[in-house]
C-alpha cells in the first residue's frame, strides 16, 4: 500500500460520487435506451411496449440523406479546422509561455462560446447590413452588399469556426511533447524549416492528426444550431432532427433510437480515436 | 540495548526481493550512514524504519521498544527526504511549525520554536518567505529545521545533500554534522556518497543487493573491507588478482612472502584478490619495484599525482603528493612498489 | 519570405479569423439604434442596459448564473472524490468509474440532452431547473476531473509521507497537505464547467427549455421573433466572461499544463 492509498482509498470516498454518476448517467442512459423500443402516444411521452418500428425508420431514403449530410458536413469541416490547427498548433508551441497561455486564453474563449452567440455571430458577419458584404462593397468588388446566409457555405464555415479552436486544444499538448531539438537536428543536416516540418514533425504526429480528425468529426457531429441559424432545412443534420422529434414532433421513441444509433457511431469512433492516442504514448 | 537495533529485517515488492535478513545497530546520539549504489535497498530499510513502510519479516526497536505496527505519523521522527518534500503552499515558517500545528500547540509555542529552529539553521528572519523564493541550501535547511522541530526521537535523512553542487554539498556536510553533535541525537543518513560517509558518520553500514555487508566506523571499513565489492565501493583500490603458494604469494608472476600482507582474511583460500589502495603504491626505477610495467596516464590534480599503469594485462592506479613525483611520462617504463603491509587478501567474487 | 514573418502571418490570420465574428458583434452591440449594422451608426452603451432592464433578459441571465454556480459546485463535489480514489488506489473499479466521469462529455451533446431529458420527465422533474442543475453537473463532471487529477498527478507523493513523518493522520493530510495543494486545480475545474454551462443550449432547452429561460435559450428564442441589440449586448458578455475566467486561470495557473502540455 502506497502512502497515496493511505489517504485516499477509502472505498466510502468513491461511493457517493460513484452513486451519483450512475443515478444521473448510466441510468437516464439506459431509460433512453428502453425508451427508443417504446411505443408514441398521441397527446403524452410514450408508452412501455418492445416494438422495432422505431428503427425500421432508418432504413426511409429520407433518414439516409440525413445521416449522409451530417456525417459529410462532419467530415468537411474537420478535415479543414484539422488542416488549420495543425500548422497553428505547431506555431503556438514555439511562443514564449506567456504568449502561449494569452493566444490560449483566447483559443479557449472562442472554444467555450454557445452555439447561439457563434451563429447570430455569423450571421450578423455574413448578413446585407453589417458584414463581409459591406466590407466588399465598400472595397468596390461588388456593387451592392447582400446576404451570405443562409446557405451550405455559410454553414459549413460556421462549423469550421465551431472546429478549430477544438481541433486546436486535441492537436497543442501532443505537440508540445515532441522534443524540439528533432526537427532543429533536421535543419541542421540540410533541411529547410518547411522540410524539416514535414519530413521530422509531421509523421511524429500522425497519430495525432488522425485522433483529431476523430475528434472534431465527433464533435461536429454534435452540432444542433449552427444547421439551423446558417443553413437551410435540407442540410438538418441528425442532431437537429433528434431534437425536432423529441421536441416538436413528440416522438421520444424515435428521437431516442436515433440517438441510439448516434451515440454506437460517436463511441465506436472515440474508441478508435482513443487507441491511437494510446499508440502514440 | 539504547539507540536504534534493526533485527533480520527482510522486505519484498512481489517477486522482488529488496532486503534480506539485515541486521544493524546504532548506538544512541550516534550518526550512522546506510551506504550503497542505488537499488542496494538503503532507502527501503530508512522507509521500514521511518514506519512508511512495513517489513515482511523482522523488526526494528528504539531504545528497547518494538516499532512493529507503530505508523509513521505516530512514531515522532523527524525525516528529510531526498527532493526535500516541503510543502510549497505553506511559508518557511508554516512549514517548520507544521508538526505543533497539527497537534494544537498555541501560536506562540509555535512562534518561539519556529524562531528557534531558524536560529539553529541560520536563517533567521526568512520564516515569512515561500518555499520558491529560497535558494537550494536555504531549503535544505528548512527541510532539516521541519525535521528537527518536533525534537524527534530519531533524524532520518533520505540522500539529503544529493541535489546541491558539489561545493555545497561539502559545506552542508559538515554543517549538518556540526548540528548533529551539537543536538546528540540519533540520526541516519541514507547516501551513495563515500566521501559524504566518511565525512559525516559515527559508523558506516555498507549495503548491497539487499544485504548488508559489513558495518563499523568508517575507517575500520576503509582500512579492513570485508570483500572487494566494499574495498572497491569505499575508496578507491586497484583489485590485483593472485595466487598463494604455500606461504608465498604469486602477485601477476612475481612472488612474495605471503606472511608481510597485514590483513588476511581469506587465509587458506587459493585463488584470492589483493586490495591495494592507490596511495600505497609507489613509482620507483624499472629493476627495483615488484611488478614492472608502463605508464599509460598521468593525471596531474595539482596536490596530487595520478598514474596510471599497465602491468601485464591490468592496470594499476598510483597516487601520491605533487612534491614525490619524479617526473616520469606516458610510455616510460618503470617500477612498481607496494607497501604490502597496507594491504588486503580478499576472497574473489564475493558479489 | 522568411519563417518569422509567415508565422506571424499564418497564426495573426488565424487569429483574425476567430476574432472577426466577435468584432462585429461588439460593435453591434454599441448601436443606437435598433438596426443591426455595422460599423455601428452612432456609439451607445444603452443596450447594455437593457440587459438587466428588460425583465425577461434579466430573469434568463439569473437562471443562467444560478443553473452554472450550481452545476459547477456540483461537478467539482463529484470530481474531487472520485479523482483522489483513482488516484490512490489505479484500481480497475476506480478507473471504470473516471471513464464514467469522461464519457458524457466526449459524446455529442444531444445525446446526453435526450438522456436526461427522458430521465426527468420518468421522474417528474422535466421543467424544473434543478434539473437543468443536475444535467449540466453530471456533463461537465469531466472537465473538474481532469483538472484534479492532473494537479495530483503532479503531487510529490513524498510530500504526504513527509506529513506523516510530522505527525499527521489520513485525515490531517488531506486537510493540510493535499486539499491546498489541489486547490487551483479544483477552481480551475469549476471555472471550465461554470463557463461552458453558462454557454450550453441544447441539455438546457431539452430538459427545461419551455419553463427555465436561460441565455443562450432566450437568445435563440429572441432570433426568431427578428433581432434586437440585446442580443449582441450577451455575445459580448459572455465572450468578455469566458476570457475572464480563463484569462485568470492562466494569470495564476499552469494553462498550458492544464490542457496537457508538458510541464513547463
Amino acid at each position: 500500500m502506497t502512502s497515496a492509498e493511505r489517504v485516499g482509498s477509502s472505498i466510502l470516498t468513491a461511493a457517493i460520487p460513484a452513486a451519483m454518476l450512475i443515478c444521473f448517467f448510466v441510468l437516464p442512459f439506459s431509460i433512453m435506451v428502453a425508451v427508443s423500443f417504446f411505443e408514441r402516444v398521441q397527446g403524452a411521452f410514450f408508452e412501455p411496449a418492445f416494438v422495432l418500428s422505431n428503427y425500421e425508420r432508418f432504413l426511409s431514403p429520407f433518414f439516409g440523406s440525413v445521416l449522409a449530410t451530417s456525417l459529410l458536413l462532419a467530415a468537411g469541416a474537420s478535415v479543414v479546422s484539422v488542416a488549420v490547427a495543425y500548422p497553428f498548433a505547431w506555431m503556438l508551441v514555439q511562443f514564449r509561455r506567456r504568449g502561449q497561455t494569452l493566444i490560449l486564453v483566447f483559443v479557449l474563449a472562442v472554444l467555450s462560446l454557445s452555439e447561439v452567440i457563434i451563429g447570430f455571430a455569423w450571421s450578423s458577419l455574413l448578413s446585407r447590413t453589417a458584414g463581409i458584404g459591406n466590407l466588399l462593397a465598400f472595397a468596390g468588388l461588388v456593387d451592392a452588399p447582400r446576404s451570405y446566409t443562409p446557405g451550405l457555405a455559410a454553414l459549413m464555415l460556421g462549423l469550421c469556426y465551431l472546429g478549430l479552436p477544438y481541433a486546436v486544444l486535441v492537436i497543442y499538448p501532443a505537440l508540445s511533447r515532441l522534443d524540439p531539438a528533432i526537427p532543429e537536428a533536421a535543419r541542421m543536416l540540410g533541411a529547410s524549416p518547411l522540410r524539416a516540418f514535414l519530413g521530422t514533425v509531421v509523421p511524429l504526429s500522425r497519430n495525432t492528426i488522425s485522433g483529431a480528425l476523430i475528434l472534431v468529426f465527433v464533435f461536429s457531429l454534435g452540432a444542433y444550431l449552427l444547421p439551423q441559424l446558417l443553413g437551410r432545412p435540407q442540410h438538418w443534420t441528425l442532431s437537429v432532427h433528434i431534437t425536432d422529434q423529441a421536441i416538436f414532433q413528440s416522438n421520444l421513441p424515435f428521437a431516442a433510437a436515433m440517438a441510439v444509433l448516434f451515440l454506437m457511431i460517436s463511441l465506436l469512433l472515440v474508441g478508435v480515436s482513443m487507441l491511437l492516442g494510446r499508440q502514440r504514448s | 540495548m539504547s539507540g536504534l537495533v534493526v533485527r533480520n529485517v527482510s522486505k519484498a515488492f512481489g517477486a522482488f526481493e529488496a532486503l534480506t535478513g539485515v541486521s544493524i545497530e546504532i548506538s544512541s546520539g550516534h550518526l550512522a550512514c546506510l551506504l550503497g549504489p542505488s537499488g542496494c535497498g538503503k532507502t527501503t530499510l530508512l522507509r521500514i524504519v521511518a514506519g512508511l513502510d512495513e517489513p515482511s519479516n523482522g523488526a526494528v526497536y528504539l531504545d528497547g521498544q518494538k516499532l512493529s505496527g507503530v505508523p509513521a505519523h505516530r512514531r515522532e521522527f523527524g525525516m528529510v527526504f531526498q527532493s526535500l518534500a516541503l510543502f510549497p503552499h505553506l511559508s518557511v515558517a508554516e512549514n517548520i511549525a507544521y508538526p505543533l500545528a497539527i497537534r494544537g500547540a498555541s501560536r506562540k509555542t509555535r512562534a518561539s520554536r519556529v524562531r528557534e529552529m531558524l536560529e539553529l539553521v541560520r536563517l533567521q528572519g526568512l520564516g515569512k518567505r515561500r518555499i520558491h523564493q529560497l535558494s537550494g541550501g536555504q531549503r535544505q535547511r528548512v527541510a532539516i529545521a521541519r525535521g528537527l522541530a518536533l525534537k524527534p526521537r530519531l533524524f532520518l535523512l533520505d540522500e539529503p545533500l544529493s541535489a546541491l553542487d558539489a561545493k555545497l554539498r561539502e559545506h552542508m556536510q559538515v554543517e549538518l554534522r556540526q548540528l548533529q553533535q551539537r543536538l546528540g541525537i540519533t540520526t541516519i543518513l541514507v547516501t551513495h556518497d563515500q566521501r559524504e560517509a566518511m565525512t559525516l558518520a559515527d559508523h558506516v553500514i555498507v549495503m548491497d543487493n539487499g544485504k548488508a555487508l559489513q558495518s563499523g566506523p568508517p575507517l575500520e571499513i576503509y582500512r579492513h573491507p570485508v570483500n572487494s565489492f566494499v574495498a572497491e565501493f569505499i575508496g578507491r583500490t586497484n583489485l590485483i588478482p593472485c595466487r598463494r603458494r604455500g606461504d608465498r604469494l604469486i602477485v601477476l608472476g612475481s612472488e612474495v612472502h605471503a606472511g608481510s600482507v597485514a590483513d588476511q582474511t581469506t587465509v587458506g583460500q587459493q585463488e584470492t584478490v589483493l586490495s591495494v589502495r592507490p596511495e600505497h603504491v609507489r613509482l620507483c626505477a624499472a629493476d627495483k619495484g615488484v611488478l614492472t610495467g608502463a605508464i599509460t596516464f598521468v593525471r596531474d590534480l595539482g596536490s596530487e599525482i595520478e598514474v596510471s599503469i599497465a602491468v601485464g594485462d591490468i592496470e594499476i592506479l598510483s597516487s601520491m603528493p605533487a612534491s614525490s613525483f619524479g617526473g616520469s611520462g606516458v610510455g616510460d617504463r618503470v617500477g612498481v612498489a607496494i607497501e604490502f603491509s597496507q594491504c588486503n587478501l580478499l576472497s574473489r567474487d564475493q558479489r | 519570405m522568411n519563417a518569422a514573418w509567415f508565422r506571424a502571418l499564418y497564426t495573426g490570420g488565424v487569429i483574425a479569423f476567430l476574432a472577426a465574428p466577435l468584432i462585429v458583434v461588439a460593435g453591434v452591440s454599441v448601436n443606437s439604434q435598433r438596426s443591426l449594422v455595422f460599423p455601428p451608426e452612432g456609439i451607445s452603451l444603452s443596450w447594455y442596459a437593457e440587459l438587466f432592464v428588460q425583465s425577461d433578459w434579466s430573469s434568463a441571465l439569473i437562471n443562467s448564473l444560478l443553473i452554472a454556480i450550481g452545476a459547477g459546485l456540483l461537478a467539482v463535489a463529484i470530481a474531487l472524490p472520485l479523482a483522489v480514489h483513482a488516484w490512490a488506489t489505479k484500481s480497475l473499479l476506480a478507473r471504470a468509474l473516471f471513464g464514467l466521469g469522461v464519457a458524457p462529455f466526449m459524446l455529442p451533446p444531444v445525446i446526453s440532452a435526450l438522456g436526461f431529458m427522458v430521465f426527468w420527465i420518468s421522474f417528474g422533474l422535466y421543467g424544473n431547473m434543478l434539473a437543468t442543475v443536475v444535467s449540466h453537473g453530471i456533463f461537465l463532471v469531466t472537465l473538474p476531473l481532469v483538472t484534479i487529477s492532473i494537479g495530483l498527478a503532479d503531487l510529490d507523493e513524498l510530500m504526504i509521507e513527509a506529513a506523516q513523518t510530522l505527525g499527521a493522520d489520513r485525515r490531517t493530510v488531506f486537510r493540510t497537505v493535499l486539499f491546498p495543494m489541489i486547490r487551483p486545480y479544483l477552481v480551475s475545474g469549476f471555472a471550465f464547467a461554470f463557463v461552458l454551462s453558462l454557454n450550453e443550449y441544447i441539455i438546457a432547452y431539452m430538459v427545461a427549455g419551455f419553463s427555465v429561460e436561460t441565455l443562450p435559450i432566450k437568445i435563440f428564442n429572441s432570433l426568431r421573433y427578428g433581432y434586437t441589440p440585446i442580443m449582441a449586448v450577451v455575445a459580448v458578455m459572455f465572450a468578455a466572461i469566458s476570457a475572464c475566467v480563463f484569462g485568470l486561470v492562466g494569470w495564476f495557473g499552469n494553462l498550458p499544463r492544464l490542457l496537457g502540455a508538458e510541464r513547463t
